[in-house]
């Protein structure tokens, strides 16, 4: 379990938007570009995910509004459009950037306990 | 009684990466406030948001298939004390091979798709994952209809498990003729595998499952006889038009598998007799 602060720290993240939930446990990270495949990881658990991704069009927050997910968190430092940060904002969705590349994100934030998010997909 | 009311329709467009999503929030919202009504989520809080992110992820599904690759659809979705419905119609290409559609990873989303993060082949076998019923027809040129349900039920299915609407989700099967509500309550009991329809005329009972790669017509005329109230066509075989429609007059329910029969016999066998998991 981690606080979005601890995971700011961690991946050394800038805050795009900070309108959220602050006291989400976030349990669980998920990694992904093509949003179709997160849509594919619902979690039953109530526990909060916290994706990463470098997608920063507005549907990276539509996805995370529609699988409850609080933080989302972009990385390769890539520039966030206006839209994507005002539409964050309005569904309540705390929007942090890193320098950092998706490996070495995941890398840092699971040797500090963020677990991998649940996988139950049958093929 | 049971009122079922109109949550919410609205209409989207091919290629509208834009505004992708929107409707599906909108829904999604509406829906919240809705359920609250609703005595069954009084009682059940967990499971309103569990079934609101389940309706969230496979509306968001249809409405990106539709901008993906049909030039205009319109999402409708219903609610009512047992079940959430959403239809999905579009105007579009249609899907030729519908069973590969519903295979992971299969994808003709073009690089534009791709490129906003969309298109990873897997919308149509995930909505059949999450819902609880789910029923495609496509025709090719024309375009696709998708209905997709989730049931407001406790957790607990023991006793109605072997509805046959829980055999068509356990089993993820696709549904090919048009059902009507009254045969999905219907109990299957048990299950025959055969091939040849005198052997099935002979031994099949009433309230069986029949597990076949028969395809032609004469299949329905057995199922009628024999009070068979599901076909399951096993390794997703091809079944002609006139099939179809004869069973659906007849109030029989088509479904097909990729899967062998004896891989299907297996899995079905299994769940028939939870005791000996």
């Amino acid at each position: 379990m981690m606080k979005v602060e601890e995971i700011i720290k961690i991946a050394n993240a800038e805050v795009l938007q900070d309108v959220g939930n602050w006291d989400a446990n976030i349990k669980y990270g998920f990694a992904a570009d093509l949003l179709s495949d997160t849509l594919f990881v619902i979690s039953r658990e109530e526990e909060a995910i916290l994706l990463i991704t470098g997608v920063t069009n507005p549907s990276v927050i539509k996805t995370a509004k529609i699988l409850d997910i609080p933080v989302v968190l972009i990385v390769r430092g890539k520039p966030v459009e206006q839209v994507t940060i005002d539409l964050a904002r309005k569904e309540k969705i705390i929007l942090l950037k890193t320098k950092h590349i998706m490996f070495v994100t995941c890398g840092l934030l699971y040797k500090e306990g963020l677990e991998g998010a649940p996988w139950k997909l049958q093929y | 009684m049971e009122t079922t009311i109109l949550i919410s329709e609205f209409f989207v467009f091919g290629d509208d990466f834009e505004h992708l999503g929107d409707g599906t929030l909108k829904t999604r919202e509406t829906l919240e406030k809705a359920l609250d009504g609703f005595e069954f989520f009084k009682r059940h809080q967990s499971l309103k948001k569990e079934n609101l992110r389940k309706l969230g992820v496979c509306s968001y599904e249809a409405e990106s298939n539709i901008v993906i690759h049909a030039k205009f659809g319109i999402i409708k979705t219903y609610a009512n004390e047992n079940k959430i419905k959403t239809i999905a119609k579009d105007i579009g290409p249609g899907i030729p091979k519908l069973l590969l559609a519903l295979t992971p990873g299969f994808s003709t989303a073009s690089d534009k798709a791709r490129k906003l993060g969309f298109g990873a082949g897997m919308g149509l076998k995930n909505i059949q994952k999450i819902s609880d019923f789910f029923v495609i027809t496509s025709k090719f040129g024309k375009g696709t209809y998708l209905t997709f349900e989730i049931w407001n039920e406790e957790i607990n299915k023991e006793g109605t498990k072997m509805k046959i609407k829980h055999l068509i989700k356990e089993l993820q099967l696709e549904v090919l003729t048009k059902y009507n509500e009254e045969i999905l309550e219907k109990i299957i009991k048990d299950a025959y595998a055969c091939d040849l329809l005198s052997r099935v005329l002979a031994k099949a009972n009433e309230d069986s499952a029949w597990i076949t790669i028969q395809t032609n017509v004469n299949v329905v005329g057995v199922a009628v006889i024999k009070r068979v109230p599901i076909i399951i066509i096993t390794e997703g075989e091809f079944v002609p038009e006139e099939t179809i429609k004869k069973a659906e007059e007849n109030s029989i329910i088509i479904a097909r598998t990729t899967h062998t029969t004896f891989e299907l016999s297996g899995k079905l066998y299994t769940l028939l007799e939870p005791e000996t998991k």
